[in-house]
């Protein structure tokens, strides 16, 4: 851990995103290994703004650039064992309890191997509140979103699975406000959803891989 | 699945698209030079994102000039090359080889098998060139058909499955410090590439019960709205990583075609279907 990331970096700790990346890349050109062959103390400096880099680029959760809520980890605040919780857990299949086990020991193909075990028909917004968090752990992005999806669907008023939809969908929403930062127009898919603008002489240019008409 | 990673050109200015053409330019040039005329026929814009996405990282020595060429007799054209964009071209080839072999083996078109044969030797060539990237392709197709067949098929497995293809695909050398970092983009950006496919080809598979991993979720109703905010949650852990890399030359380039381009084609598809649904509905 360097304690003043921006200091290695020469950069104001208020620096732009673009300040920070110029910055890098104009130390890495001075002290690239491969610049300073043999040179231990360039080699030692380039691991020192590497590591600068890294530090400011990916912060911790909670130092997150967007008050930690997009990188902020959704399962950390799976703790259960609320009284409430208990009386509701007793009427539930076993596959259900074993797999909220097994997330709880971060064990998440077990979580979705147990899960499997409960027939269609008895799925109920418990087991696709489980099988989301499963997915999620283990990189299955759209089988999560899925089931969160339909955790909501199948009781819509509970705010743990809402709060777990939302989350998935965050990168999403931080994915468009950037986009809008850069200035770019979103796509217009014709129901005005998500509308900015496409028109058709870019279509038509695109036909003709947009550039025959060049001269 | 091609053709989709491409800029937004009404996004960039004129400095901007001439430097976005010539990465195209010198890319169809050195396809020739390394593989042949016919090779050209192959090029698309996905890899000339490769090309710019690798040079803005590693800022390579630069050849370039002006020129003329069969695509272009009448203007001379400006076009730049590098290490990078003779990578890409190797990586066209050897995309375009797999490609074709798919398209036979699906379709059956003989104009895909001819074409594969032509390509054939070229990619043996560059397969030597670069194994681990080769293999990958190799490896990733053939488990991709496995799981377009499996009964019960995992909304997310053929998407990983295609994004591994695109981390390799993004990791051309060795780097001990960034080399995670373009494996982890490449591979959601493959993600994001194969599921957007998935959309566009939704209504079709649904009517010829073809293999469509979107079919499995929301019991095969899946809404345009719906669609839509996997697409963003996917491409959004791509510019996510993108965002961090320490890029400067022609980064506006690039994202224009992240944040705006990566939609063109499904923009047009979307607003097709919903143009002949009206006219439908307006029919009955």
């Amino acid at each position: 851990m360097i304690s003043d990331p921006y200091k290695v970096l020469g950069v104001a700790p208020n620096a732009s995103d673009e300040e920070i990346k110029a910055a890098y890349r104009a130390l890495a050109k001075k002290y690239h290994p491969d610049l300073n062959p043999g040179d231990a103390n360039a080699a030692k400096r380039m691991n020192e703004i590497n590591a600068a880099y890294d530090q400011i680029k990916n912060p911790q959760p909670q130092q997150g650039p967007y008050g930690g809520a997009a990188y902020a980890d959704p399962w950390s605040a799976y703790g259960y064992g609320g009284g409430a919780y208990q009386s509701q857990a007793e009427a539930e299949r076993n596959e259900v309890k074993a797999a909220r086990n097994y997330i709880r020991a971060r064990q998440f193909a077990q979580a979705v191997t147990a899960l499997s075990g409960v027939p269609q028909g008895e799925r109920d917004g418990e087991w696709y509140y489980l099988h989301a968090i499963a997915s999620y752990n283990l990189d299955r992005r759209v089988a999560a979103l899925d089931s969160a999806r339909r955790a909501c669907a199948l009781s819509p008023g509970n705010m743990q699975y809402r709060q777990l939809l939302q989350q998935l969908e965050s990168g999403g929403q931080v994915y468009e406000d950037m986009g809008r930062g850069f200035g770019f127009q979103g796509v217009d898919l014709g129901n005005g959803r998500w509308c900015w603008s496409l028109c058709l002489a870019n279509l038509i240019c695109r036909m003709f891989g947009g550039h025959l008409f060049c001269c | 699945m091609f053709g989709y990673v491409e800029a937004n050109i009404r996004a960039l200015d004129e400095a901007q698209r001439r430097r976005y053409r010539g990465a195209y330019c010198g890319l169809c040039r050195s396809l020739k030079a390394r593989h042949g005329q016919l090779s050209r026929m192959t090029l698309n814009y996905d890899m000339t994102f490769l090309v710019l996405l690798l040079s803005s990282m590693y800022e390579p020595e630069e050849r370039s000039g002006e020129g003329r060429c069969l695509v272009h007799p009448l203007c001379r054209r400006g076009w730049w090359a590098n290490r990078f964009t003779d990578y890409a071209a190797d990586m066209n080839v050897a995309l375009a080889y797999y490609n074709c072999l798919d398209d036979w083996m699906d379709e059956k078109k003989p104009l895909s098998l001819a074409e594969a044969k032509l390509l054939e030797s070229r990619y043996r060539v560059v397969a030597e060139r670069w194994p681990r990237q080769c293999a990958a392709i190799e490896d990733c197709t053939a488990r991709l058909r496995d799981i377009e067949t499996a009964a019960d098929p995992a909304p997310d497995a053929a998407a990983d499955c295609f994004g591994r293809l695109m981390g390799e695909l993004f990791t051309p050398e060795a780097d001990p410090v960034w080399g995670s970092h373009f494996r982890t983009f490449g591979a959601a950006l493959g993600r994001f590439i194969y599921m957007m496919d998935a959309c566009v080809d939704y209504e079709r598979d649904r009517k010829r019960g073809s293999y469509n991993p979107l079919l499995a979720l929301h019991g095969g109703a899946l809404t345009q709205a719906e669609m839509l905010a996997l697409l963003k949650m996917l491409i959004g852990a791509c510019t996510a990583e993108f965002e961090r890399l320490p890029l400067v030359q022609d980064v506006d380039i690039l994202r224009s075609v992240l944040y705006s381009g990566v939609w063109t084609r499904y923009a047009a598809k979307m607003k097709k279907e919903k143009r002949d649904a009206e006219d439908d509905q307006r029919s009955v």
